[in-house]
């Protein structure tokens, strides 16, 4: 029975979210001047929970500090910011000062208390989660601000991740938990309608919110599964939204025949779920041949194939891949089946091995055909490959041997597999784990 | 990269191993400074060959920026475009551009500086373009980012540079920047800053990454969020520049940061296509005298697809066979094609430079080729030499025009045929038809077989856009040769188009018809038969007017291929355009280890030095360089080399003196510093280096043996 | 009415929030008071550790705007104050480990509450010990014999233990044996092996006098138990009726009173209150219990279902919540990964792993959506960015993503128990989920 025209209005702008609201609106100092030390506000990525704080701190108009810790890379600018920001501090652009230096804790405190004004003021710290990674004794610190400062500042911490993964031996003060459940399938349909105006706006054509809404649900029907990220949602509905209308806008069928356009876009929806998170438009099909895509000179492809085969394969191996001809076919089969049995830990799973220069090399000359003279330009490539991160220095051989250095190779299977093509080169052949099958 | 190649092969240069070359060497890279600092009164400006170098390298230079600015141009604006309307509606993610440029797209650098200024001029003269190396902590990456906006400022307000420089790093952090920003634009805007009004009127901050694989990814992701949680204040625009492919972009950046930026892919063309383009334009241009013979155009062309897709290493290449050309002496100040500048140029010639002339391979079989007493007067005669020399002049510079004509003229026909056996890019026949007689070759006859079966549909348009080649050329060649040849494929042009396949097809139809009608048939069978055979005379009696037409005009090319795309080589005096000395290779694609190798293993190989001449690699001379005799022992270990054993070996070779034992034991310290000095020279070559493991033991760094 | 009731809440709120009385350890509190007084009045020195359970009352709170705020240390300074000398001749210094986290900060505010910064600024001095003898120096009057006497207060003991090796408390305690000034150090903590964190120099100089608050209804049975909570529930929960502090209309307190009784004698009640007791029994539970009660009240009487819903809050667990908030995709990795440390006994393992099983099982039945390599590593790294996984060592930035190895960081259990929980999954996934032979 909260009868705050505030709390119906934020009901209103902020759908699904009521009973948080409630929630929270009870635990902020908005009706008498006791208030909690600390709330912990917890749930998934863009289930609302900082639009809900912000905009109920500002409809109830409290003195309030918002504070993104992901940007406080140093103890001393989350001080500085949360001081600007409770003392109103504007910057003079030509020389830009804070409120006050301070970078420890102690100073913090002063500071604060030398600021009037901030009783029953709230300070929110979004991405919390971050405070475990600062100095030790923020975050009990800021769990228990009202005791340390005998002002009635009410913490309230925003995160992702459950307060279990907070836990350590200072952490003795239990925020009150407001938790965000993620929405679910129908209150993210009714969340997407919301963007009605804007994709209107957007849309050559006239249609209504209905219309809309039937998009939507096929949408979700498709993506729902893969996905509940609101954010990521409202991307995808908008770019395929376009694509949903385009029959109409070329005239080709009109806005009430749904099953036309159902069968236009779900193809379109199917692509378009492959990229998913990758935020790249489907047309461009960078994605799928990345191989092809990235042109390396010939004798690089070479070396790159070289060092997978160098990093997936163990060393004992190399002589019987390598060598033609070898004469002992009945062991290798032995070890072959061996292989087989323990199929779940392939190397290919286990990721690379370091390797040395001089095997890489060696491989090298034995896969290439035709002999090509070891020269700078050679050595070069390699250089290059490192720089452009297709190989990796590993950290094991010392920098300063000119030949001891050890390198893994950092590409995929399925990267690899394409390179080879495209020098018509089989590397299933001399791959250990897949010469058995 | 590029920069890698080029420095290694500078490096080259210092060990190259004939001496002729080097003579003329020496020369070459001082020359290459004067080039690098570019002014033309270097030393050799006084000698005709270097002027005709000079000018016709900046010719090639011009002509390649001038190329570069149009490949890159479009991408660029396309870029530009993104950046100025990202931002007009509001933004939830970061908009971020990947350019996708090659491995090593020529200088990188060039290009995002072409693109920083076009930014500056149109959009907005907030960019800030972060270098890896100083972006090794997010702390450093913020104040670098913020500072370099902040500092941005137009010269004529200096003191207020000053403010912004005594701001101390450390204070630099984004408030700051957004203080900063809405002084800029949102309080003059108005009073109370409402987006959409001021959005307009605001500028775009653009950050620019270049080369997004060397930077640490995770200082990356933060980066990018932070900037998201600003993102409404500031309007920020990303630029990736991304080398390999955009999975790097996928794999390296993780799920929460990939969902604060908003890509879309820029991608700048392959080098290759690159490369033929700066060939086409700059290189086989028709009035560009130096030419590359077959065998060295090879050398480069595969350099450029087996090590480095780099055209600028392929320029500098070129750059290098030119002055190796060139100061082969004045007689290669000829290289024109302008028949009256070649003859200012051989008036001012001394007797020398005819000499030089005389040395040219193709001058012996031009003197064997005549009479005796023009023999006489052309080993003796100046005068008489010049106006040999200029006749075959003219000669060659008419045929190189034709040449190059007639190369595009045959790619028109060859390049899109089944399996193109002459290739499908002109550089591929280019290097056949100035390494041989292209029109005697097999794949030559292939193609023209193949021509031989081709429809009227595919025949036409290469006939015509043959034509449109042509018909500008004409003017040009006043003699009418070429004229009339332009002629007679106009001609034929006009008969294949009034040549019209459905009156045959009408014929053929009647003919069936009348076929069918005919009832007088027992079996299917025999039915088929027929109808098997009339096909069969159908296809001939069809294809005889066709073909004929066909025929002709192929003969007439063929023809006209025979009179102009001889091989070089066959004129006297060709050495002056086509450079084939394919022994530069040694210069260009150098091995500096096995070079280090050598000079140390073998001193006398650079010294030229009598005292030192040994005759197996194995042999320690006293004469040599104390670090060489280091050197040359330490080879004969292993991982590790004790150091005593090592100065014992030393001194036995270095000193003779004496070799009872107690004197062993006492080194002369001067001896002792000279190997000191030795080893320690050999470890700042990095062949070696002290070893915690062992004592007085060091490491080798090489491999054994 | 509504803000009647309103002042009431605002009672109670007060009442549990701020309220740090303590019960029955009037012997400890009168051992500190002594302790405490004969540095005041012999100015001899002292040192002695309170050792207490978190939040017990323990602590030192600025009693600002509440009178009821009084913890035990409180109440003993309160005593102290009450004594005319104590202006005059003793100086309290308060410290906190959590503010104090180097000795640098913790002798500045030191100095600053012995109102010496003038004395001080400009001063250099070699070591600590120099500096801090420097500060009692001053404090001493005319004569030698005299002087006033300092009492040291560290909250949070155990953090200052971990300072560079320990000079602030060395010094002090060194100071307290060596009768340079009379001075008392009091540590407040909570950690009851906090003498071992001292090192040895330190340990040796420390006056082994340790005064424990232990919880008292320890050994009490479990009946006396439920009484103890619900005679604590009753005078937190009662509003004294016809009081002028707090401007409600009688009737209304007395109608929730009532209610509170009757609620008290409520069998069910009774039973949420036991499963409470048997959760936790301390104090700080009990109040943060009552307190999540309090604020949610929105105008109505005290029911047992509003303290059951929050006994269900209390129980449930979070970490199955945010498994309940994945999308199909990742649940189906989360259990692929179960099946996984089923197999290899717990062993690390890497996504390619993961990936592998997974498509297994998406190939094998055709009811589960299948998605691209590159969408499976995103929903892998999200389940990640939850820390739901951890990486074992993160030193291998060089490695590719898909080999670094992992470990699980939920159980099976409430893997399943999520999986039973989420609503609309494919009826595949369920039946996976329970066994890994697809």
């Amino acid at each position: 029975m909260a009868t705050d025209p505030v709390v119906l209005s934020l009901k209103q702008s902020l759908p699904c979210r009521d009973s948080q609201i409630d929630q929270l609106y009870n635990l902020l100092p908005g009706k008498d001047d006791i208030s909690i030390p600390s709330v912990y506000i917890c749930g998934a990525a863009s289930t609302g929970k900082s639009a809900v704080v912000t905009s109920m701190l500002h409809k109830l108009e409290i003195k309030h500090a918002i504070v993104n810790l992901v940007e406080c890379y140093t103890s001393k600018i989350l001080f500085e910011n949360i001081l600007n920001k409770f003392s109103d501090h504007t910057f003079d652009p030509t020389n830009p000062l804070p409120y006050a230096k301070c970078d420890n804790l102690m100073d913090f405190i002063s500071h604060l208390k030398g600021i009037n004004g901030l009783d029953k003021s709230v300070l929110v710290l979004d991405k919390a989660e971050e405070l475990r990674h600062m100095d030790a004794n923020l975050l009990p610190a800021f769990l228990r601000i009202t005791e340390l400062t005998n002002l009635n500042i009410t913490v309230i911490l925003i995160s992702d991740i459950v307060f279990e993964k907070y836990y350590n031996k200072s952490t003795d003060v239990e925020p009150l938990k407001v938790y965000f459940p993620q929405y679910n399938k129908d209150e993210l349909l009714e969340i997407l309608t919301l963007d009605f105006d804007y994709v209107k706006s957007e849309a050559a054509i006239d249609f209504d919110v209905d219309f809309y809404k039937n998009y939507l649900s096929l949408f979700l029907s498709v993506f729902y599964r893969a996905c509940r990220d609101l954010c990521e949602l409202r991307y995808m509905s908008r770019v395929n939204f376009t694509k949903y209308l385009q029959p109409v806008v070329q005239k080709q069928c009109s806005v009430s025949d749904s099953m036309v356009l159902w069968r236009n876009i779900a193809p379109v929806l199917k692509n378009s779920l492959e990229v998913l998170y990758l935020r790249v438009d489907v047309t461009s099909d960078q994605m799928n041949n990345a191989a092809h895509s990235l042109e390396l000179p010939y004798y690089a492809k070479y070396l790159l194939v070289a060092a997978y085969l160098a990093s997936y394969n163990s060393t004992k191996d190399d002589k019987k891949i390598f060598v033609r001809n070898t004469g002992k076919k009945s062991k290798s089969v032995r070890e072959i089946k061996a292989k087989s049995k323990v199929s779940e830990q392939l190397n290919t799973q286990l990721g690379p091995k370091p390797f040395t220069f001089d095997r890489l090399l060696a491989i090298f000359y034995a896969i290439l055909e035709e002999k090509v003279g070891f020269n700078n330009n050679l050595l070069v490539q390699v250089s290059s490959l490192v720089e452009l991160r297709l190989l990796v220095l590993s950290t094991v051989g010392d920098g300063t041997s000119l030949d001891g250095q050890k390198y893994k190779c950092n590409v995929s299977f399925d990267f690899i597999h394409s390179t080879a093509k495209t020098i018509g080169f089989n590397i299933k052949k001399y791959l250990s784990d897949f010469r058995h099958l | 990269m590029d920069e890698e190649t080029t420095s290694v092969s500078k490096g080259v240069f210092i060990f190259n191993n004939n001496t002729i070359k080097r003579s003329s060497h020496g020369k070459k890279r001082k020359k290459q400074t004067t080039e690098t600092t570019k002014d033309d009164n270097g030393i050799f400006a006084s000698n005709l060959w270097y002027q005709q170098y000079a000018n016709l390298k900046t010719i090639l230079e011009e002509n390649i920026t001038e190329l570069n600015d149009n490949m890159f141009s479009s991408v660029l604006s396309q870029l530009v475009e993104f950046v100025g309307n990202c931002h007009n509606t509001t933004v939830e993610e970061i908009p971020t551009a990947a350019l996708l440029t090659g491995i090593n797209m020529p200088d990188h650098g060039a290009q995002f500086s072409s693109l920083i200024n076009q930014i500056k001029q149109t959009e907005t003269p907030h960019v800030v373009c972060l270098q890896s190396q100083d972006c090794t902590h997010i702390k450093n990456m913020m104040e670098n980012m913020i500072s370099k906006f902040i500092n941005y400022d137009s010269p004529l307000e200096d003191e207020d540079e000053d403010d912004h420089r005594n701001i101390k790093k450390n204070q630099l952090n984004l408030p700051v920047l957004q203080c900063w920003y809405n002084n800029l634009y949102v309080e003059k805007s108005s009073s109370s800053p409402i987006k959409q009004q001021t959005k307009n009127s605001q500028k775009v901050l653009v950050v620019i990454i270049p080369d997004f694989e060397s930077f640490s990814t995770i200082v990356l992701q933060k980066f990018i969020l932070i900037i998201s949680s600003y993102i409404e204040v500031l309007p920020f625009v990303f630029i990736f520049g991304v080398a390999t492919s955009l999975n790097t972009l996928h794999t390296s950046l993780s799920y929460q940061i990939m969902s604060k930026i908003n890509i879309r892919v820029f991608k700048s063309q392959p080098s290759i296509v690159y490369l033929d383009k700066v060939l086409e334009n700059a290189f086989f241009d028709t009035n560009f005298p130096f030419h590359l013979g077959g065998k060295v155009f090879n050398l480069f062309v595969d350099l450029f697809l087996f090590y480095d897709l780099s055209v600028n290493n392929f320029i500098t290449n070129i750059k290098y066979a030119m002055a190796e050309h060139f100061c082969s002496g004045n007689t290669m100040s000829l290289c024109t094609l302008s028949i009256s500048e070649a003859r200012e140029m051989i008036e001012m010639f001394s007797h020398n430079d005819f000499e030089n002339a005389r040395h040219l391979l193709s001058f012996r079989k031009l003197v064997e080729d005549q009479t005796y007493e023009n023999r006489i007067k052309l080993l003796t005669d100046d005068d008489y030499l010049k106006e040999v020399l200029m006749q075959h002049l003219k000669k060659i510079q008419k045929y190189l025009r034709r040449f190059h004509l007639f190369l595009k003229l045959l790619h028109v026909l060859v390049n899109d045929l089944p399996k193109a056996p002459l290739g499908k890019k002109i550089r591929e026949l280019y290097a056949i038809a100035v390494s041989k007689d292209i029109t005697k070759s097999d794949e030559y006859r292939q193609c023209f077989q193949l021509l031989g079966f081709l429809s009227k549909t595919e025949l036409l348009p290469k006939i015509s856009t043959i034509i449109n080649i042509l018909s500008p050329r004409v003017k040009r060649f006043e003699n009418n040769k070429i004229a009339d040849f332009l002629n007679k494929l106009k001609q034929d042009l006009k008969d294949l188009n009034d040549f019209n396949m459905n009156e045959l097809q009408d014929a053929v139809e009647e003919i069936e018809c009348e076929e069918l009608v005919d009832e007088t048939m027992d079996s299917r069978k025999q039915f088929k038969e027929k109808l098997l055979g009339l096909t069969k005379q159908k296809a001939t009696r069809q294809l005889n007017k066709y073909e004929q037409l066909r025929k002709d005009v192929l003969d007439l090319l063929t023809n006209a291929f025979e009179e102009y795309l001889v091989e070089p080589k066959s004129f006297y005096f060709h050495e002056i355009f086509f450079f084939d000395d394919v022994s530069i290779q040694n210069n260009i694609v150098g091995s500096h280890r096995s070079a280090i190798h050598n000079a140390l293993n073998d001193p006398q190989y650079y010294l030229q030095c009598s005292c030192c001449e040994i005759y197996t690699s194995s042999t320690i001379l006293r004469t040599m360089p104390d670090i060489c005799v280091a050197y040359k022992l330490h080879l004969e270990c292993g991982k590790m080399i004790n150091l005593y054993d090592w100065l014992q070996a030393f001194l036995s070779i270095i000193d003779h003196s004496d070799c009872d034992d107690e004197s062993r034991r006492y080194v002369k310290p001067e001896l002792q510093a000279r190997f000191t000095q030795a080893v320690a020279e050999l470890e700042y070559l990095g062949f070696i280096k002290n070893s915690k493991r062992k004592a007085d033991h060091v490491a080798r760094l090489t491999w054994g043996g | 009415m509504e803000n009647n009731f309103n002042h009431i809440i605002k009672h109670l709120k007060q009442n549990i929030l701020k309220n740090r009385t303590c019960y029955g350890y009037e012997k400890e509190e009168q051992q500190i008071y002594d302790l405490l007084e004969r540095t005041l009045d012999c100015g001899e020195s002292n040192s002695a550790l309170l050792i207490g359970p978190r939040r017990c009352g323990k602590t030192l709170v600025n009693n600002n705007n509440s009178n009821l705020v009084i913890s035990l240390v409180n109440k003993v300074l309160e005593q102290l104050q009450l004594k005319d000398n104590f202006q005059t001749d003793c100086i309290l210094v308060k410290l906190n480990g959590l503010i104090h986290t180097d000795d640098r900060l913790a002798l500045k505010s030191t100095t600053s509450q012995m109102q010496l910064d003038n004395v001080v600024d400009g001063k250099v001095f070699g070591t600590f010990a120099e500096n801090l003898a420097f500060l009692l120096e001053c404090l001493r009057t005319g004569d030698k014999c005299k002087s006033k006497s300092v009492i040291f207060i560290l909250e949070a003991f155990d953090l200052f233990c971990s300072h560079h090796n320990q000079t602030l408390l060395y010094n002090l305690f060194d100071v307290s044996q060596s009768a340079q000034a009379p001075i008392c150090i009091l540590g407040i903590t909570c950690r009851l092996d906090v003498i071992e964190l001292l090192e040895k120099r330190v340990k040796s100089r420390f006056s082994h006098r340790q005064i424990f608050l232990l919880p008292h209804d320890s050994q009490t049975s479990k009946s006396d138990a439920l009484e103890d909570v619900l005679r604590k529930i009753e005078d937190y929960l009662r509003v004294p009726e016809g009081s002028v502090k707090l401007k409600t209309n009688d009737t209304l307190t007395k109608q929730w009173n009532k209610s509170l009784t009757n609620l008290l004698k409520d069998k069910k009640f009774k039973n949420v209150i036991q499963r409470l007791i048997d959760i936790d029994n301390s104090e700080s539970m009990l109040k943060d219990f009552l307190v999540k009660v309090i604020f949610q009240l929105n105008g109505e009487n005290l029911t047992v279902d509003i303290f059951q819903k929050q006994l269900n809050m209390l129980e449930e667990d979070d970490m199955i919540k945010v498994l309940q908030d994945l999308t199909v995709l990742e649940l189906c990795l989360i259990i692929s990964m179960k099946h996984h440390i089923e197999i290899y006994d717990n062993n690390p393992m890497n996504f390619e792993m993961i990936y592998n099983r997974f498509i297994k099982f998406a190939n094998a039945n055709a009811g589960v959506q299948n998605f691209q390599r590159a969408v499976i590593l995103k929903a892998f790294e999200h389940i990640q960015g939850l820390e739901l996984i951890s990486m074992l060592s993160n030193t291998t930035s060089k490695v590719q993503k898909e080999y670094q190895f992992f470990k699980l960081l939920v159980t099976p259990r409430q893997i399943l128990e999520a999986v039973k929980k989420s609503s609309g999954l494919p009826t595949e996934v369920t039946q996976w989920a329970h066994s890994s032979l697809t």
